[in-house]
């Protein structure tokens, strides 16, 4: 089935997509999730996302900068989440549930939750390995 | 009362919160002193009075099942040109990925953010939080503007028939679509939009979209629910936009597929 396709049955069901301002398949693929782990060094606090950026090792124990998109301020704000959380965390190590961009260049992914210093799990995006948008 | 229902707070359960239930229907109609509904207030998009990720059928504005909705009634051209758009134009001909207003009827069909209207004797006037948009409508049935130039609200008139008021609305900017997937219009669209306020808790809104270069006959939109919060809106600019650059990117790796 063609992604319009699947636009289309979505509008169509009245599901059309609430929580981001783009279409996530088409810049994310919910296929390549996984739990990511490193420091976190900075938030822009803005809109349309909010983007978080963690300093991850590969494989080779090279450091790079991601960048990880989540909601807008004002879902995060109404789910209770601040910019203060982020700040409290800067300089920690923290875990982000996240997909990869589609663009493999770049250091980018969709974050879906972050599980803070202190253990606490936040959802900071939808849902997206299970469909939601 | 909604804003009891909204507290709560991002529990680290792994899910948004807070989590809420479609509102009742709340007391009568409130009605202004000249005796109309009073549309005034602060607005969500479904039944809930806020956000509920949880909880999809209660955040959507209808359900399918109950209201269907109608296709909108594209001539052949049309649907060709929207048929041969791929998934990366369809996100770079979108509103919403360039930062631009969502317009009429966009700020109500397209919109996920919450919405205030302040309703005066002579006035609608709508703040959108998204974007920091708004539009002020005339209630007095003055007619339209003589030969308005395109904007992104349109030209509105407005007035009431009975405890419904009607917004007729021309001159919307070309720039604007009316659903998500590519239903562009014509500078010949002419949008007719209804408010009611059937309860304390609940705005209907609907609307009937003509565009005789587009549609081969006029759409109405199934009523679409909007519930009451009694949040104050947030500041919403968009300032920090990084997706026209990124689909600009996956255009060049695919040719914009999306794959």
């Amino acid at each position: 089935m063609s992604l319009r396709n699947i636009l289309l049955i979505g509008v169509l069901l009245g599901a059309a997509p609430a929580f981001a301002h783009h279409t996530f398949s088409v810049e994310y693929d919910a296929s390549k999730c996984s739990d990511m782990t490193g420091t976190l060094t900075k938030v822009d606090w803005e809109n349309p996302h909010v983007y978080f950026y963690v300093d991850l090792k590969d494989s080779d124990n090279q450091v790079s900068s991601w960048s990880f998109e989540a909601v807008s301020v004002a879902f995060l704000k109404r789910s209770g989440i601040q910019k203060q959380d982020f700040l409290d965390n800067m300089g920690k190590v923290v875990t982000v549930r996240a997909c990869l961009g589609k663009s493999a260049s770049a250091k980018r992914a969709a974050a879906e939750t972050l599980k803070m210093a202190d253990g606490r799990t936040v959802r900071v995006g939808s849902d997206y390995e299970h469909g939601q948008n | 009362m909604a804003a009891a229902a909204q507290e709560g707070k991002n529990s680290g359960d792994n899910s948004f919160q807070p989590r809420l239930q479609p509102l009742p229907k709340g007391g009568p109609t409130p009605r202004t002193a000249d005796g109309h509904p009073d549309l005034s207030g602060v607005w969500f998009p479904g039944t809930t009075g806020g956000y509920d990720t949880s909880s999809p059928p209660a955040q959507r504005q209808f359900d399918p099942k109950v209201t269907p909705e109608e296709k909108p009634p594209l001539q052949p051209w049309a649907a060709a040109k929207i048929k041969s758009m791929t998934a990366v134009d369809f996100e770079l001909g979108r509103a919403s990925v360039n930062c631009l207003p969502r317009g009429t009827p966009g700020m109500f069909l397209l919109n996920p953010y919450p919405t205030k209207l302040v309703q005066t004797r002579d006035e609608l006037i709508q703040l959108s939080e998204l974007n920091n948009n708004f539009r002020v409508v005339h209630t007095d049935g003055r007619p339209h503007a003589k030969d308005p130039d395109p904007t992104f609200n349109g030209d509105a008139t407005a007035h009431w028939e009975g405890d419904t008021l009607v917004i007729d609305v021309i001159a919307i900017d070309e720039r604007t679509w009316n659903n998500f997937v590519g239903w562009f219009h014509s500078d010949q669209e002419h949008v007719i939009e209804r408010l009611t306020r059937p309860s304390e808790n609940y705005l209907v809104y609907q609307v009937t979209i003509e565009d005789p270069k587009v549609l081969t006959k006029p759409w109405t939109s199934a009523p679409r629910q909007w519930s009451l919060s009694h949040e104050d809106l947030e500041e919403y600019y968009c300032t920090n936009n990084q997706e026209v650059q990124q689909y600009q990117s996956l255009k060049e790796k695919d040719g914009g597929s999306g794959k």
